[in-house]
Parts: C-alpha cells; structure tokens; sequence
C-alpha cells in the first residue's frame, strides 16, 4: 500500500504529539504548569489604512469572542508600508477603542435648541424614513433631455468619513448606488 | 535568510536559564543538555570534512526559485563511526531517563549491533520519509515508532546543521517565502515575531535555518483564510500557538516585541524547550504538532503549484 507523506505526518504526529519532547518522556512539572495556564484567545485579520490615498496595510488584532479590538499594527507583508505606519496609522486602534468616542447619536429636534441623546435604533428609523420620502419624491427612472434610463436621486448626496475603511468604503457605496445615490463623496486626502 | 545555529556554550546558557523554573522539570532539561553535547561534539569532528556542496551562486537561485531545497542526500557528510558514537550516546542518555523504557533501548541497541539495521539507511529514510520502512522496522524490532524516529531525527540533527551553516549566506530571503525550509525542506518547528515590524521568521529545529513568511497564513496547509486562523496566547508572556482550523496543527510563536529585553539571544531549540507547556495545551485543544520529516522533491512541486504561490 502507497503512503503519502500527509499520512505519514497524521499518523505519526498522532502517535508522537511533540517531537521534542516525546510522549514517552513526561514532565510533571509542565503538565501541572499547562493546567494552571491562563490564556486567551485572539484572531488576526488583515485591513487597509483609511486616512490617505497610500493605502498602508493593517493587521488588525481582535479577542475570538466579543470581536474586541485588542490591537492594530503595520502589515510587514504587505508591499506599501512592510510594517510601518505614520502617527495617525499607528493610532488607528483609537477608531474602536477611545473614551472619546461618541457613544450615542446626538439629535436636535425640528426648532429645538438643545441637542438630545437618541437610541441608535431610534436614530436608524428616522434616517430610513427620510431617505425613503426624498428618494421617492425626486427619482427619476430617465433623463429627459436625453431620454436615456438614469434610475437616480439628485435629492440625496452621501459623505463618507475619513475613518471608514476599504470595506466599508465599498459597503458604503454598495448601499448608496443601490438607492441610486449619484453625489457620492469621500473625505479621503493625503 | 539566516542560519541561527549558536556554539554549544550560547545554548548551554539558554538551558542554564530553564534550570529551577516551574514550568519544566530539572531532569527534562539535563536529558536535552545531554543530548546537545552529544551532538555538538560529533559536529566538532566534523568540522573538517570536506562537504560536496559545490552550488554556485546563481544554481542557488534557480533552486529557490523553483521552490528546491538546496541540501540532497549527496551533501550530508554522514560517516558510519560518527553515527554510531552518537547513537551509543543518545541511547544511553535515554536509559538515565525515567520512563523512558530500558528494554525498549535495550533492544535497539541489540538490533544495532546485531546488524538488524544500520544507522545510514535510518537516516536516509528519514530524509526520504519512508514511513514504511519506520513502522515495519518498529514491528520487526519490537520499539515504538515514535522512539525510532526520536533517534533517527536526533541523529541526524548535527549532519543536516552542518550543511546548512555552510549554505549560510548563499540563500536569498526574498526568494523564499515557502511554508517549507529553503535549505532541508522540513517544515518549520518554531516561529518568532520580530521586534521592528513583527515579521514572522519560521525555524527548521532539524538544520537550523530560519526564513520569512506570511503572517496571515498557517505555515502547514497554506491556509490564509483569517477565520480559520487563530491564536492562544499566555497572559503576560511572550509566548502564544497560532493555530489552523483548517489543518488542526499549530506553532508555538514567540513575539520579540513582549519579550522585554532586545538584548535577549533567542534560541530556538532552548525556547521549544521552555515551552512545553504550550505543547500540552495545544494536544489538550486537540491540535497536532508540526513535523520535521522533508518533503520528497515529487511532492514539494506538488506543494508549489498547489500552495505556495504567493
């Protein structure tokens, strides 16, 4: 019978477990060691910087549960940057982690003077409801001095923020193309 | 890419530093110290011979790009006596172990003897990994596998670091990005994290070189799929085991960048060593370890075409 070498490392890294330490030498004091170990567990995942046009690559650091962002650091595999980041990449980490992050939405009511804190879920409606009565009210499915099919709204113009990055950026747009949104805007700089 | 291999009195201080610490047993340290002179003393008497590893600079180049090791079987300057002085002195290291299974040795060292095997062919199939040949000579023999293979890949530790000491300098890192060792083709026992950029440098134990390679990538399967991959790290050390869904193996990391002291000399062999414990967990969590064994040339083209396009 014809053995692979995937075979070969299965069964013998199953009957072996460390090879430096084979199973048949134990070693009291690492397994007591091993059992009172305190650990946690943590993911990495790639992402682009979002604050200029360099595009620097990002690995991005997070617990396995509770998707906390624990760090960020310069990709050293990735082409533009091999690791390093400027002062404001390196601060990335404050985007998800900062106690000066508004923590609600913040909205003024119609002549009000005083601004009030609203539940995000509040807040989504409100914007749900408003972008729905502008779109339907100013869509237009054609140009009329052209006749051509446009399928959009003039009525609605987006701005994404310096602190999205690539992905939401292309989520972002993603959504505002599909409200046929034509001014679309990004306050992407050097 | 560098070979990191250190003189004997480096990883005799590193192994000094392991002595009394709670996380691994004093004897478990003196069996490696012992094993390592062993070796260090056959490299020793090697140092003179004239190895035929006559590569020119750009065939070493070809060979990386083509994703070739560059060490083959013709290089390694194995010598019959030298093998059996160190033989002689790893079983006999072995039987001072507890537990470590005297009739088993025993017997080995009869078979040896007897000419039921000889030390060469052991090393040329572990070089060829000829599983067949390990689990058939473990039957005819009466010894596990697993002790087998412990000697044969001990054995060939001191002859496999030689050659690469002397190929130190001819590789090119940048050629080399592979999940395999540019100079024997084992796969990677150790990694680090380095401390400027936290590049990720893998560690072949077996010849003791070290390369680059990605971080987000399971240095075994080649899986890059970041949801598969993961980590366990011990609170408040350097020391964490990046783990691959995928392929249930793991690596035990050591990141530069928490160890504290930049004056710190890493030494792969010793930090395995220190971390057994992590090695526990990891079987614990159901992952297996990786392994030593090089690839056969048939299958790392395979690998390459498959995998290690980057």
């Amino acid at each position: 019978m014809e053995i692979s070498r995937r075979d070969f490392l299965r069964v013998s890294g199953a009957t072996m477990g460390v090879m430096l330490f084979p199973s048949f030498l134990k070693d009291a004091k690492a397994e007591s060691y091993a059992r009172m170990l305190k650990t946690k567990e943590g993911t990495e995942s790639t992402t682009i910087c979002p604050y200029c046009a360099c595009g620097c690559g990002i690995i991005v650091t997070a617990r396995k549960w509770g998707n906390k962002v624990i760090n960020t650091e310069g990709n050293p595999d990735h082409p533009i940057n091999e690791g390093s980041l400027c002062s404001k990449g390196s601060a990335l980490y404050q985007i998800a982690n900062s106690d000066k992050r508004l923590k609600f939405v913040w909205w003024r009511p119609p002549n009000g003077k005083r601004w009030i804190t609203i539940p995000w879920f509040l807040a989504l409606i409100m914007m749900a409801q408003r972008i729905k009565r502008t779109r339907e009210a100013n869509f237009t499915t054609e140009d009329l001095s052209s006749g051509r099919t446009v399928n959009r709204t003039e009525a609605i113009a987006a701005i994404g923020g310096a602190a999205l990055d690539n992905e939401e950026c292309h989520l972002y747009t993603k959504l505002m193309r599909s409200l046929g949104i034509v001014y679309l805007e990004h306050q992407a700089r050097i | 890419m560098l070979s990191y291999n250190k003189d004997i009195n480096s990883v005799e201080e590193g192994l000094n530093h392991l002595q009394g610490k709670e996380y691994i047993s004093e004897s478990t340290v003196n069996f490696f110290r012992d094993i390592t002179r062993a070796q260090y003393r056959i490299k020793s008497q090697l140092h003179g011979i004239d190895i035929s590893c006559s590569l020119t600079e750009d065939e070493v180049k070809e060979r990386m790009r083509k994703g070739k090791p560059l060490i083959s079987w013709d290089n390694i300057p194995l010598k019959e006596s030298h093998l059996k002085e160190l033989f002689k002195e790893i079983c006999k290291i072995m039987k001072r172990q507890e537990n470590s299974g005297d009739e088993e040795i025993q017997r080995l060292i009869d078979a040896e003897s007897g000419e039921e095997f000889d030390l060469n062919t052991l090393i040329k199939k572990l070089f060829f990994h000829d599983r067949a040949y390990f689990h058939s000579l473990s039957d005819d023999l009466g010894v596990s596998e697993e002790l087998l293979l412990f000697v044969a890949l001990h054995l060939a530790k001191p002859f496999f670091e030689l050659v690469a000491e002397m190929l130190k300098g001819k590789v090119v890192d940048n050629l080399w990005l592979k999940n395999y060792c540019p100079v024997c083709g084992s796969e990677a026992q150790m990694a680090k994290l380095e401390r400027e950029v936290g590049k990720r440098i893998l560690y072949c134990l077996l010849c003791g070189s070290e390369w680059r390679f990605m971080r987000i990538k399971c240095p075994f399967c080649c899986n890059a799929d970041h949801e598969h991959l993961r980590f366990i790290e011990e609170e408040g050390s350097p020391y964490r085991i990046d783990l691959c869904e995928q392929c249930r193996r793991y690596i035990k990391t050591l990141d530069e960048r928490k160890a504290g002291d930049s004056k710190r000399e890493i030494i792969p062999t010793v930090e395995d060593l220190a971390t057994i414990y992590l090695d526990i967990v990891a079987k614990k969590e159901g992952y297996e370890r990786s392994w030593f064994f090089p690839p056969s040339v048939d299958q790392l083209k395979t690998k390459r075409d498959s995998k290690t396009l980057h």
